[in-house]
């Protein structure tokens, strides 16, 4: 078993702290107890039927969208085994339904793993955000994740995270960005969760195939989740999630970046994704030639072009006027449609 | 006196040619380093009128002159002769419009006694266009079906900048000096906007012949990575895919005939271009932190830039070719299907 790194645990952090110290730096860190005063905590810490009766009374009747993984998927929401579609399917369900298909599983062997990914809870339980709702984020629309036992590979958001654990356990896996190669992250346009997703079993690594996924996991680090703890995941830290109990549940809050409502357009995927295209014919002396100008104009790895170059020649190395980005938009789309 | 860095030379001599077309693809062109190339075009025409004199060489190309405007640049004797930014970079220090050939080779002709004058610059005619016939008397075994760039011109300076192609540049007439700079120096040169440039391609702030230490120290450490060479007529370089390049004219007549392929301004060129698509990260990553646009770089190393040294994680290695889509070959449908999705990306 691999040795991973602990992540640094916070208790009463106040949002301030959080949001002035710790999200600039952009590593992950722990804030236990995060949810602990949310009655959905305290009836999920009950049992899995009282908690399933606290979301119910705030059920609007609206489907959701669920997977469902056979039992040969391993509890893994992923590819099938040649990577032409996944290994589980994916409908829609009334929740309450879904809630009790879940508590009816309790004592059955093998059941199928089930899922509830990322609802938006206005849609589906209005009231809930009354009382189990986080000064941390006045301004952002939670989501919910429900489900059985389950694994949803390694995967990154395009976003700031945080991750707080309402029922049963949920053990998380943290690869830092500059591990992304030893990830062997897999396809950008078909995936199974929305975003690319490494393509080892962390579970059992094929080490023959994946060989410098050893180096990914000296990288890794690892912590487990109660019911009212949360995890901050930064922007692109590759993360494995396990769910470990009968009946988990998450609530989840992403702001800053592609999924965050004031998102961007496009968004950084689509950006690399249009580099990729503009780039297909470049070898790869020619790509780490262009590798210099994306480090010094966009990743500013040295000195800042705003920094030497006078404001009204900054352009699209400053401040965007949302006149300005609509005229950029123009360009390209004439561009494009080239 | 700044010790430039040397460039390794070749040479197509008739005597002693040291290298062929073949040898110049297959072994040159992939390292993407510079090389120079002795007497490329010494059996030209073009080159033996511009050795005899200026008027020679102006005769020479007027005989296929059919008359077409092109676009000619002037920069007033206090610009130094550089084609650059005004002082306060609102605009460049240098006039441009459309002129006929023959006047603007008369006009040259014509300042070759004087004291003071204007740069004058004839930049990138298309030669089929301009000079129809010219190239099937001076063509060039390398580039068989490329179409070659005539730039003409007093003594001048164009600054340092790149081009999102490989380039075989051969002067044709005068001296040029040539001073390299290879592209992991970009961040020492201090390029300039992305968006307004003197010669379309960023261009480094830096005024090579005065540089600023206090305004641009880092400088420094691109002088002790720069390389130089002047040639004369039938000399050739390679300047390879976005290595930064300052060229000075050095006669009262210069003139260079140049083969871009690959790339940007090559006859294949992509569209959306290289550059395009680092606009487009810009502006999709305009809110971010510095630590996030790390993050992506990281992204950025995996899927685009190819940076590991073991080909075993590249993208391609390790998925399978039905998944592949973007990261894999594309066809010219996919290519469409592509930019019609980010079209309606970018109309959100």
């Amino acid at each position: 078993m691999s040795n991973f790194k602990a992540i640094p645990e916070y208790r009463n952090l106040a949002a301030k702290q959080f949001f002035d110290e710790v999200v600039p730096e952009q590593q992950p860190i722990v804030l236990r107890g995060f949810g602990d005063d949310w009655p959905l905590v305290a009836a999920a810490k009950k049992s899995p039927n009282e908690f399933s009766a606290n979301l119910c009374q705030h059920y609007n009747g609206n489907k959701v969208t669920i997977c469902a993984a056979p039992p040969s998927a391993d509890k893994r929401f992923f590819y099938n085994h040649d990577l032409t579609g996944f290994s589980f399917v994916s409908a829609q369900e009334r929740f309450d339904l879904f809630l009790r298909r879940l508590t009816d599983f309790d004592n059955k062997q093998p059941s199928p793993a089930l899922s509830m990914q990322s609802a938006l809870i206005e849609d589906i339980l209005p009231g809930l955000l009354e009382n189990n709702s986080s000064d941390f984020f006045p301004n952002v629309k939670p989501r919910l994740w429900v489900g059985n036992e389950g694994v949803v590979d390694t995967h990154y958001d395009g976003t700031d995270n945080i991750a707080c654990a309402v029922a049963g356990r949920r053990r998380f896996i943290l690869f830092p960005p500059d591990q992304t190669s030893n990830l062997y992250p897999g396809p950008l346009e078909f995936t199974p969760a929305g975003v690319p997703v490494s393509l080892v079993n962390l579970r059992k690594p094929d080490f023959d195939r994946y060989p410098r996924f050893r180096s990914a996991l000296e990288n890794a680090y690892c912590v487990e989740l109660e019911p009212g703890d949360a995890l901050f995941i930064p922007m692109l830290w590759w993360h494995h999630v396990e769910s470990l109990n009968k009946v988990n549940a998450l609530i989840n809050f992403w702001w800053n970046g592609s999924f965050a409502e004031d998102a961007t357009s496009p968004n950084f995927l689509d950006s690399m994704k249009i580099a990729i295209l503009a780039m297909r014919d470049m070898t790869p002396k020619q790509r780490a030639a262009w590798r210099c100008l994306f480090d010094h104009y966009l990743f500013k790895q040295g000195v800042d072009p705003a920094s030497y170059i006078p404001k009204h020649q900054h352009h699209m190395l400053g401040e965007m006027s949302p006149q300005y980005i609509a005229s950029v938009k123009d360009y390209f789309i004439k561009k494009l449609q080239k | 006196m700044m010790v430039y860095k040397s460039i390794p030379e070749y040479s197509t001599n008739s005597k002693t040619s040291t290298i062929s077309a073949a040898q110049f693809f297959e072994q040159i062109v992939p390292k993407q380093k510079p090389i120079v190339i002795r007497g490329f075009a010494e059996s030209w025409p073009l080159v033996t009128s511009a050795k005899k004199t200026p008027s020679d060489f102006v005769a020479y190309l007027g005989q296929f002159y059919t008359g077409k405007k092109t676009k000619m640049l002037v920069a007033p004797p206090a610009a130094n002769k550089r084609f650059f930014y005004n002082d306060d970079m609102t605009d460049v220090n240098y006039l441009s419009g459309e002129e006929r050939l023959d006047l603007f080779l008369g006009r040259l002709l014509e300042l070759v006694d004087r004291d003071v004058y204007p740069a004058i610059s004839m930049q990138g005619a298309a030669t089929n266009e301009i000079l129809p016939g010219l190239i099937n008397e001076n063509c060039c075994e390398f580039f068989k079906q490329l179409e070659p760039r005539l730039w003409i011109g007093n003594e001048g300076i164009v600054s340092a900048h790149y081009d999102g192609s490989d380039n075989v540049a051969c002067v044709v007439a005068g001296r040029r000096r040539f001073i390299l700079f290879p592209p992991e120096q970009t961040c020492h040169l201090y390029p300039g906007s992305l968006n307004f440039t003197p010669a379309g391609a960023p261009t480094s702030l830096v005024d090579l012949k005065q540089p600023d230490f206090e305004r641009f120290p880092l400088f420094k450490h691109a002088l002790a990575e720069a390389y130089s060479v002047e040639l004369g007529p039938g000399d050739a370089i390679f300047i390879p895919m976005l290595w930064w390049h300052h060229v000075e004219s050095l006669e009262k007549v210069n003139a260079l005939m140049n083969y871009w392929w690959n790339g940007s301004s090559g006859p294949n060129s992509v569209s959306p271009s290289v550059i395009d698509s680092l606009n487009l990260a810009l502006l999709a990553m305009r809110d971010l932190t510095q630590k996030q646009r790390e993050a992506w770089r990281c992204m950025f190393d995996h899927y685009v830039f190819l940076q590991d040294p073991d080909p075993q994680s590249h993208p391609r290695s390790y998925i399978p070719e039905h998944q592949q889509h973007i990261l894999g070959d594309l066809s010219a449908k996919n290519v469409t299907d592509i930019k019609n999705y980010f079209i309606t990306k970018l109309q959100k």
